[in-house]
């Protein structure tokens, strides 16, 4: 009965517009009164406690920090001069800016931690470039849109931070390893549709026709930028910093390019940054502690056993029951974001996890993937939202682009599904 | 299906958003620069602070292990200042999808009925932490890392927290003094 | 009489180590004594408060936690007097730690954590804490200076390893452990059964030191309206399960380190790891390069405490 209530009572208040983590901590909190009823205080103390505690882990201090890295390096001018480089690499022609766009998003994964950051930095410079090209708006928005959600799995990534807090048996460098060979698989599972779609539809007539950049010149403009991605992930790989010190280390090296090489930040500036950052982890953070709440009362009403059984004991058999996993969290991806689907359902699909041992990086590798889909799928697509936001178009006009897309990515989940070596075989490798 | 408006919470957790076109904030009686001002701060500490770890260890040798719990601490007040903030801005993941549809009545109910749900909360949260505080106090708990009265930390929960509520009340009678767009959904004064 | 049908019971580490062991036992002799009147569910990993080990305490007293076996080491923020423990090179023996704990000094521990605000039942044991690291064998403080060592729970334990020359560092294990597999965290310590189910070899800890420097306690405790609300008949059924469960949780803990042959220390030897055995000579060294925390933090934890376990210690039977 009050299991029964918990979910009822979240579900309902998600649905009519309440913020996500205030449904999931009231909901906690009105169980546990109701299944406390004769102890001190209702047992609530352990809405404070949960609260506090859910926040107190230094490992989610990376969280604000990359969120920090993305704003600036939003802002540093590395996303223009990487595109430029590239051009100069793969010349022009038919097909060859959604392939630099899918590219120049992938290397600026390598820097920054989420999908709607890098949306906003390769959007800004991809999607006017292509319109001078003869690309449609909309075929833009898809391909930046789908091209940045590689971000969270190419590390480092916000979204392996939170579910490694979430799973202990799953370490931030594994994971960031573990996203490494799924995220490049997954842009080039992109660069197929994109680019068979311009040439099967003529687009970008009028690339040939524009300038192509000087080789070196600009591969020594964009140094500093390719630089970046060495920096971060070679000093983590090398033991010279913690996750969240890498962050810390690219937020002052994006600072320095920014504003004194570049010269695109102003000292002005930087309470912009510094605010909406803040607010921005504010928001995930929040998410998170309320998300205590809701997993005290989830664990100890005793709900997660029996239903575990419920579903093991199905004879759907394994694959049976990873499909449908998979199927449920496609719905709910339409709806939900990525942090919000971690912390709801991480704690609920655990111990069907542990039953069919099944490995807590790939498994963290594959829900990662799913986040990503779920950027660019069409109603509740962040990823879509900024780039289409930037191409001044309506998200309809983007289905008939980004269906293939979305297509493409899938088959490499199911790859990743059918050879969980793809993920493992790089932490295993590097000895995580 | 549509783009949804500049004003609502176009975030993903997982991958937040910087919003590059800052909507103009509605006007709140208490002035959002009190957040505004200790979230850059908290946030330019919690950098530096970091970094200055990183350059001693790399430099000396040595570390100052003790940073830790003041960071954490830090994070803990970042996420309540700064995410009251959010709930002024209403800038909080929720799904708009079905609030953000039917009549304007409906819809003004609906937004009305999210902020009181989030006032409800954190004047629990408010309530319950202050004998968090008292048993902190009382029992003379010290911190694990430095070993400092555990209520020095403690202390801003509840009062964060009721903050939040107030933020939360705010947006309230905002969402009830509003008259729809039906167009776009933004706010109009 | 109002019964709960399920209590929650906290524990840092789950079966098969020996503190999971106690806290199985605990529960099974429980609920076989008092028919299943007392329906006992265990919480390893701390989860009912986030896996924070040093709020276990607070969350206890509150009601948050029904009953929990504690480590003496995870709950000295709240309980000062716990850092008795954790006073380095304090107890050189088992006699030692028997001494304090099923003495006075145990008595006194016991009536300060009823004033606390929890009921305290039986003692147990994690067992003492040897130093483990990447680099090379430890015999003297100097072999320590510089190394990064991953430390929990009280500022007694930065202070003890700073004076050795050490970078101490807070972390809690999850973040442990791809913290020394990438080497940016050289060292540990801990229990040597954890070693072996942690198969720390395999993050590279490739050194043992045997200094035996603390003896970490584990502590049998009932929140206190949940004790109040069983009968007395009850309540001397779960002391006496908390008292034998302790028992054979000791007993679990010192299995392969009381022997003459010590094979724990064997196993892991075979494991490609290299065990260093302290002469009294060389433990001498780090005793006195930690007798400045030793006294620092003797007025702390009490003066006059610490002076009955001195003479307790001195007192015991070998
Ligand atoms: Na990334
Ligand atoms: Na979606």
């Amino acid at each position: 009965m009050i299991p029964t209530l918990l979910f009822a009572a979240f579900i309902v208040m998600m649905l009519v517009g309440v913020p996500i983590g205030a449904a999931l901590g009231l909901a906690g909190a009105a169980c546990i009164a109701l299944a406390n009823g004769d102890a001190q205080w209702f047992g609530l103390l352990a809405v404070p406690q949960n609260f506090y505690a859910g926040l107190g882990k230094y490992p989610l201090l990376a969280i604000p920090m990359f969120v920090l890295v993305g704003s600036i390096f939003d802002r540093s001018g590395v996303a223009l001069r990487l595109v430029n480089f590239a051009i100069a690499i793969v010349g022009r022609g038919p097909g060859m800016l959604p392939l630099v766009a899918i590219v120049v998003a992938m290397f600026l994964g390598g820097i920054s931690g989420s999908g709607p950051a890098n949306a906003a930095a390769v959007g800004a410079v991809m999607i006017a470039a292509m319109s001078r090209a003869g690309y449609p708006d909309a075929y833009s928005a898809s391909v930046v849109g789908a091209a940045a959600a590689t971000d969270i799995l190419i590390p480092p990534s916000v979204a392996f931070i939170v579910y490694s807090v979430l799973v202990p048996g799953a370490s931030v460098p594994a994971l960031f390893a573990a996203g490494m060979i799924p995220g490049i698989l997954a842009g080039i599972a992109l660069i197929v549709p994109a680019v068979w779609l311009a040439r099967k539809h003529k687009m970008g007539a009028l690339e040939s026709s524009l300038p192509r950049p000087p080789f070196w010149k600009s591969f020594r403009e964009a140094t500093w930028g390719l630089a970046a991605p060495v920096l971060i992930l070679g000093g983590m790989r090398a033991g010279l910093f913690t996750p969240t010190e890498a962050a810390v280390v690219a937020v002052f090296y994006g600072l320095f390019v920014g504003m004194a090489i570049h010269r695109t930040i102003q000292l002005r500036d930087l309470f912009a940054i510094l605010r909406e950052s803040g607010e921005l982890s504010a928001v995930i953070l929040l998410v998170v502690s309320l998300a205590g709440i809701f997993a005290y009362s989830l664990s100890t009403l005793g709900v997660i056993d029996p239903v575990t059984r419920a579903i093991v004991n199905s004879g759907l058999g394994e694959y049976g029951v990873l499909s449908l996993l998979i199927l449920l969290l496609i719905t709910v991806g339409m709806f939900l974001d990525g942090v919000s689907i971690f912390l709801i359902f991480v704690p609920l699909l655990w111990p069907i996890v542990q039953h069919y041992k099944w490995d807590p990086v790939w498994f963290g590798v594959i829900l990662t993937l799913k986040v990503a889909l779920g950027q660019f799928t069409p109603p509740l697509a962040v990823n879509l939202m900024v780039s289409c936001r930037i191409a001044n178009v309506r998200m309809e006009e983007t289905v008939r682009w980004v269906g293939w897309m979305l297509f493409a990515m899938f088959l490499v989940m199911v790859a990743v599904i059918i050879w969980p070596s793809l993920a493992l075989w790089l932490p295993h490798e590097l000895g995580y | 299906m549509t783009t949804p408006n500049e004003s609502g919470p176009v975030l993903d957790a997982a991958s937040p958003l910087p919003p590059e076109i800052e909507a103009a904030d509605e006007k709140t009686r208490v002035p959002l620069a009190i957040e505004d001002w200790a979230t850059v701060v908290i946030m330019g500490l919690l950098a530096c602070i970091t970094f200055a770890n990183v350059l001693v260890r790399y430099f000396t040798d040595s570390s100052f292990a003790w940073t830790e719990e003041f960071s954490v601490f830090l994070m803990i007040l970042l996420a309540l200042v700064a995410g009251s903030a959010a709930v002024a801005r209403d800038r909080h993941i929720r799904i708009e999808y079905f609030a953000e549809g039917g009549s304007m009545a409906r819809r003004k109910r609906l937004a009305q009925f999210g902020a009181a749900m989030v006032a409800l909360l954190f004047l629990l949260v408010a309530a319950l932490s202050v004998r968090v505080v008292w048993d902190d106090y009382r029992f003379e708990e010290t911190s694990p890392g430095i070993g400092v009265p555990q209520w020095w930390y403690s202390i801003w929960l509840p009062i964060v927290s009721l903050a939040i509520a107030l933020r939360a009340v705010g947006l309230f009678i905002r969402r009830g003094r509003r008259t729809m767009d039906a167009n776009d959904g933004s706010a109009k004064p | 009489q109002n019964y709960k049908a399920e209590y929650k019971m906290s524990l840092v580490l789950g079966p098969p180590t020996p503190w999971g062991e106690a806290g199985r036992l605990w529960a099974d002799l429980v609920k076989e004594r008092t028919q299943g009147r007392i329906n006992i569910k265990l919480y390893p990993g701390v989860s009912l408060i986030q896996g924070d080990q040093t709020r276990e305490f607070s969350a206890l007293r509150q009601g948050v936690i029904d009953m929990a076996v504690g480590s003496t080491i995870n709950w000295s923020p709240q309980v000062k007097q716990l850092n008795l423990f954790s006073m380095p090179f304090l107890m050189p023996d088992y006699a030692a730690v028997d001494a304090l704990t099923q003495g006075a000094v145990g008595k006194d521990m016991f009536a300060t954590l009823e004033k606390a605000g929890v009921v305290p039942l039986a003692w147990g044991e994690n067992g003492f804490r040897e130093i483990t690291n990447s680099k090379k064998p430890i015999k003297s403080p100097e072999d320590l200076k510089g190394m990064k060592i991953r430390v929990v729970g009280s500022p007694i334990f930065s202070d003890t390893f700073t004076a050795l020359g050490a970078n101490p560092t807070q972390m809690s294990w999850a973040d442990a452990q791809p913290a020394l597999a990438s080497g940016a965290v050289d060292g540990q310590e801990n229990p040597l059964f954890l070693f072996t189910v942690l198969k720390m070899h395999t993050v590279g800890q490739k050194f043992v030191t045997t200094w035996g420097y603390v003896c970490d306690p584990l502590v049998f405790v009932v929140n206190k309206e949940i004790w109040s609300s069983w009968t007395p008949a009850d309540q001397a059924i779960v002391r006496q399960a908390a008292i034998d469960a302790g028992k054979q949780n000791i007993a679990l803990a010192r299995k392969g380190l009381v022997e003459a042959d010590k094979p724990v220390l064997k196993d892991i030897a075979a494991m490609g790891v290299t065990v260093t055995n302290l002469t009294p000579a060389e433990r001498d060294a780090f005793v006195k390069a930690t007798r400045p925390v030793y006294n620092k933090w003797k007025s702390t934890v009490g003066n006059e405490l610490v002076t009955k376990a001195e003479q307790t210690i001195e007192a015991r039977k070998h």
